[in-house]
């Protein structure tokens, strides 16, 4: 519009600190919709779609968010002696996971972490690949 | 709560639902929580476990399998299981 002579510099600047104003409020309104929409998050789904030596292989699993934070409150539970061997029979099958770690919280990373993810995983025979969606609704 | 949980053992064949109302184990299993309670507290107690966020924990557990869903297909059998 300045260039086209339609606004003067005084009249575009004006308009410039406007927009920016309007651009802060905007960003506000973004940053209030960002945790409602993830408080209406409740499942974590599981989708696995492929073929297993020729047959359709077809995974539907919905897991409440509420059993998973139940699930790490009960791993919290567990005393402090107890963890050592459970890190220990974990790490024997090649999960590392120190259990004195998970928190509450992480549940709310991993929420953030599970937006959409999907994993190609190949198959031994060769045919075509297994899709495994992980996301949170 | 009611599990529902579907059985199908190849495709063709017939698949079996199973309702199983927990709602009625919950009220069968009542009168002896009442009893299993003070037994839970020693028992806590020697492992060195708060008692009360054991059985709220528990508790979580139990109300959070409500709307769990399960489905899985293969070519052998067809598994459904669902909490209401």
């Amino acid at each position: 519009m300045l260039a086209a002579g339609k606004v003067t510099t005084d009249q575009a600047e004006r308009l410039m600190a406007a927009l920016g104003r309007d651009d802060s409020g905007g960003a506000t309104t973004a940053v209030a919709i960002e945790p409602r929409s993830m408080a209406n998050v409740k499942y974590l789904r599981v989708l696995v779609d492929g073929t297993e030596e020729g047959h359709p292989l077809k995974v539907n699993i919905r897991v409440p968010l509420q059993l998973l934070r139940a699930g790490v409150r009960l791993a919290s539970l567990i005393p402090a002696r107890a963890q050592g061997a459970v890190n220990e029979a974990l790490r024997q099958e090649g999960l590392s996971v120190d259990l004195s770690q998970i928190k509450p919280e992480n549940i709310e990373e991993l929420i953030d972490a599970l937006r959409e993810l999907t994993v190609e995983v190949d198959t031994a025979d060769g045919s075509d690949p297994i899709k495994v969606r992980v996301f949170c609704e | 709560m009611v599990a529902v949980l579907a059985l199908r053992s190849d495709p063709r064949a017939r698949r079996w639902w199973i309702p199983l109302p927990l709602f009625l184990l919950w009220l069968i299993l009542a009168p002896l929580a009442i009893v299993w309670v003070p037994v839970v507290i020693v028992l806590c107690a020697v492992v060195e476990i708060d008692p009360f966020r054991a059985m709220g924990t528990a508790w979580q557990l139990l109300a959070g399998l409500r709307d769990l869903r399960l489905d899985v297909q293969t070519h052998e059998a067809d598994i459904h299981m669902t909490f209401i």
